[in-house]
């Protein structure tokens, strides 16, 4: 069941390839950055990637982001960077002529010109089953031939990178769970300050989740900040629509 | 001695593809006549509309059935290939086939995803084979002689856009580059 379902596994660049076609689009850095949001959402909810193309899938996610980000914030962007975006484009592109050229031989293959090589046939003029496979060594083989011989195996698997040291994510709080409370207590109290908000936090990962999710929920406009003045307090207040208005 | 005819015998009653090396030795020419050889015998083959073709893969050369004829053959063998393949393998397929001798790296990065899978099962289906080079400590994988008789082609130059696919510009840039990431 597992192979089936790996079998018929697309990668991040079928995926992308697809995305860009349905948007009739060239393969540009303006469609990349278009379709960023939809390869994101792609991933978020698809079923079909495991955990092992996950990684693979993050990397294209983080390529695309950064794609976007530099269509919202040119200036930002280095010479050196610029290569790596058309890199992307250029795989992409490549990877297109060969999805091409396997769409010409999935139509040689389905035109059924299988070639024969002669054959000794039996009495019914049928190929001879094969036979079960057995282990036949085969001749001239010593001791010592097998011993050089896994030697050299063993070497080939060893000669594997040396693995990176694992360090597994601690799962704490996601921004998502963050944007679930603060909603829930903007609904109770309409309105925070932002710095009592923050110092509830007990780490400065947390700091950084509960700012960025206050940041979310303002690009969504569920909320606004208010300043008095200056370098003054900060309130979180809901957003209201027939208020603000 | 005709060559060539010697060669036509050879290849007349091997039922495996025999590597020009072999054949070489066998009746003691160099090995690029020997080649020139079997290439005109191909050639001619295709030339004069014959039943069968020489068709070629890595250095490897066997006669097979014409393309024209599949249907009688199948039939004459009650044949069950069906000749279904899976995208990812189809697509790992063109490009080990197109680009080959290839190594899995390079695989991976023309179709940017882990290949593992795919290679080990197309190894098993015969359709690839994997090559060690122990100077580079490397394994280079290339499309199987059974594989081009799976497409009824003579060899993979046959396959459509071969010599633009076989050295496509970017490809070399893009593997550098990504080395360098």
């Amino acid at each position: 069941m597992m192979e089936l379902n790996l079998e018929k596994f697309q990668g991040p660049l079928g995926i992308l390839l697809k995305l860009i076609e349905q948007e009739e689009m060239d393969i540009t850095e303006i469609a990349l950055a278009k379709i960023a949001d939809e390869f994101l959402a792609y991933v978020e909810t698809s079923q079909n990637i495991g955990p092992e193309e996950m990684a693979d899938f993050l990397v294209m996610a983080a390529r695309l982001l950064y794609i976007k980000s530099k269509a919202l914030l040119p200036y930002l962007i280095s010479a050196e960077e610029e290569e790596e975006i058309t890199e992307l484009e250029n795989q992409l592109k490549m990877y297109k002529e060969f999805v091409e050229a396997s769409a010409k031989i999935a139509e040689l293959v389905g035109a059924k010109k299988f070639l024969f090589s002669p054959v000794i046939l039996n009495k019914n003029f049928r190929r001879p089953k094969k036979e079960k496979p057995s282990f036949v060594p085969p001749a001239g083989i010593t001791q010592v031939l097998l011993h050089d011989r896994f030697a050299e195996l063993l070497d080939r698997l060893q000669a594997k990178e040396e693995p990176l040291d694992e360090k597994s994510l601690v799962g704490k709080i996601s921004i998502d769970e963050r944007i679930d409370y603060i909603r829930e207590m903007l609904s109770k109290k309409l309105r925070f300050s932002f710095s009592q908000f923050l110092k509830t936090a007990s780490s400065k990962t947390e700091i950084i989740v509960n700012f960025l999710a206050v940041l979310e929920l303002a690009k969504q406009r569920e909320l606004v900040f208010e300043q008095d003045e200056l370098f003054s307090e900060i309130h979180v207040v809901f957003r209201n629509d027939d208020i603000s208005n | 001695m005709n060559l060539s005819s010697q060669l036509e015998s050879l290849l007349f009653i091997s039922s495996k593809p025999l590597a020009v090396k072999e054949i070489a030795e066998l009746v003691g020419a160099k090995a690029k006549e020997v080649e020139e050889a079997l290439e005109t015998l191909a050639h001619d083959y295709k030339e004069q509309n014959r039943g069968f073709i020489l068709i070629k893969n890595n250095g490897q050369y066997q006669l097979t059935t014409a393309p024209e004829n599949t249907e009688l053959i199948s039939k004459f063998l009650k044949d069950e290939t069906s000749g279904e393949l899976s995208q990812p393998s189809l697509e790992a397929l063109t490009i080990i086939a197109y680009r080959g001798p290839i190594t899995k790296l390079e695989l991976e990065r023309i179709r940017g995803v882990n290949c593992s899978l795919i290679l080990r099962n197309l190894l098993i289906r015969g359709l690839v084979e994997e090559k060690v080079d122990k100077q580079k400590n490397e394994s280079f994988y290339s499309v199987t002689l059974d594989f081009i008789k799976f497409l009824g082609v003579s060899s993979i130059e046959d396959l459509p856009d071969y010599e633009k696919l076989h050295r496509v510009e970017s490809l070399d840039e893009v593997l550098e580059e990504s080395v360098n990431l």
